[in-house]
């Protein structure tokens, strides 16, 4: 299958009851961002004239897949994740959820098998991409810049 | 079984933070982790409480990453070793790194036994072994002068009494030096 990106729009409304419903459409890769949320906002107003819910969120996710993806490795398991715990300058601790780490975790000590290698390729490769790029939290505090820990979880 | 529910608009505590420090199985840390992770999301959290009650819980999964109880207790078996070493002149080995491995085995208890005579108190010892003969002439493990400073000087003061050329102060300084001596 060809690999076909767009911009998918979510409108989600709320009901009295507090239910939650998303619509969801899509337009162009291509199409610019600000024209995007232009087009968001003006399809929100079309489906608020069909519909007496409550219009509460619009979200933009830019959506690409791998065209003809490779096999994935045989000891891949995406219920297996690791923690990364990322530091900011204001002491917070941030953390994100990467699935089916390969052999990525120290290999002596205590945390054995348990605990990212900082010093491996893979954990100074992310620690320079966080210094590189503005990551911010979903409420848009900075994410943070220093790789402090990782570790499986299960 | 009972299926644990979590409960959502959670108020997170108001500082300050008390801390404890508690040793865990390491292998429980895994579990740990994802356990806490379904504490994140943020429809659980009173909104007020969310930035406060996540950096909690992240704090917890940072210290469980981090560990550092295996530090500290080998740090203070550091500690021991160099005060045994220094005192008693106890000889330690590292035998394997990982686990680290260091023999002898630290006791409950340590008897007074100096192991090695240049620890502080092999040399104490050898001190006071030295007074005792260089003083008294008392034979000792590690000396055995026949005369101490006592007996000599008794010696040095008896001759010079004997001789015809008697210097009455020198005669003083002497019984002075020997009352010093005890």
């Amino acid at each position: 299958m060809a690999n076909s990106p767009v911009i998918a729009i979510g409108l989600s409304f709320r009901d009295r009851d507090g239910n939650s419903a998303k619509s969801t459409i899509y337009c162009v890769w291509a199409t610019p961002i600000a024209d995007a949320w232009t087009l968001a906002f003006g399809i929100g107003d079309r489906m608020l004239a069909l519909s007496n819910a409550l219009l509460y969120q619009i979200e933009l996710v830019y959506r690409h897949t791998v065209d003809s993806p490779a096999e994935p490795g045989l000891d891949s398991t995406v219920e297996r994740k690791i923690l990364m715990l990322v530091t900011n300058t204001d002491e917070e601790i941030n953390g994100m959820v990467i699935p089916s780490p390969g052999d990525v975790f120290e290999v002596v000590g205590s945390y054995a098998g348990i605990r990212l290698d900082l010093a491996g390729a893979g954990a100074l490769g992310f620690a320079d991409m966080l210094l590189a790029v503005d990551l911010r939290t979903d409420d848009n505090r900075s994410f943070g810049t220093t790789l402090a820990a990782g570790g499986l979880a299960l | 079984m009972p299926r644990f529910t979590h409960v959502h608009d959670l108020v997170a505590p108001e500082p300050p933070d008390v801390c404890e420090l508690a040793a865990f199985p390491v292998a429980v840390v895994p579990y740990a982790l994802a356990a806490l992770e379904h504490r994140i999301p943020k429809y659980i959290w009173d909104s007020a409480s969310y930035v406060r009650g996540v950096q909690l819980i992240r704090s917890l999964q940072m210290a469980i990453l981090c560990g550092g109880m295996v530090d500290l207790i080998e740090s203070n078996d550091r500690i021991y070793r160099m005060l045994d070493t220094a005192l008693y002149g106890t000889d330690y080995s590292v035998i394997s790194t990982d686990p680290l491995v260091v023999e002898p085995a630290i006791e409950a208890t340590h008897a007074l036994t100096i192991e090695h005579p240049d620890s502080l108190l092999g040399r104490a010892e050898d001190l006071r072994q030295l007074l005792q003969n260089g003083l008294n002439g008392t034979a000792t493990t590690l000396y055995d002068r026949e005369l101490g400073i006592r007996d000599l000087l008794e010696l040095i003061k008896a001759a010079v009494e004997a001789s015809d050329t008697l210097d009455p102060d020198m005669l003083a300084k002497l019984a002075e030096i020997a009352l010093l001596l005890g």
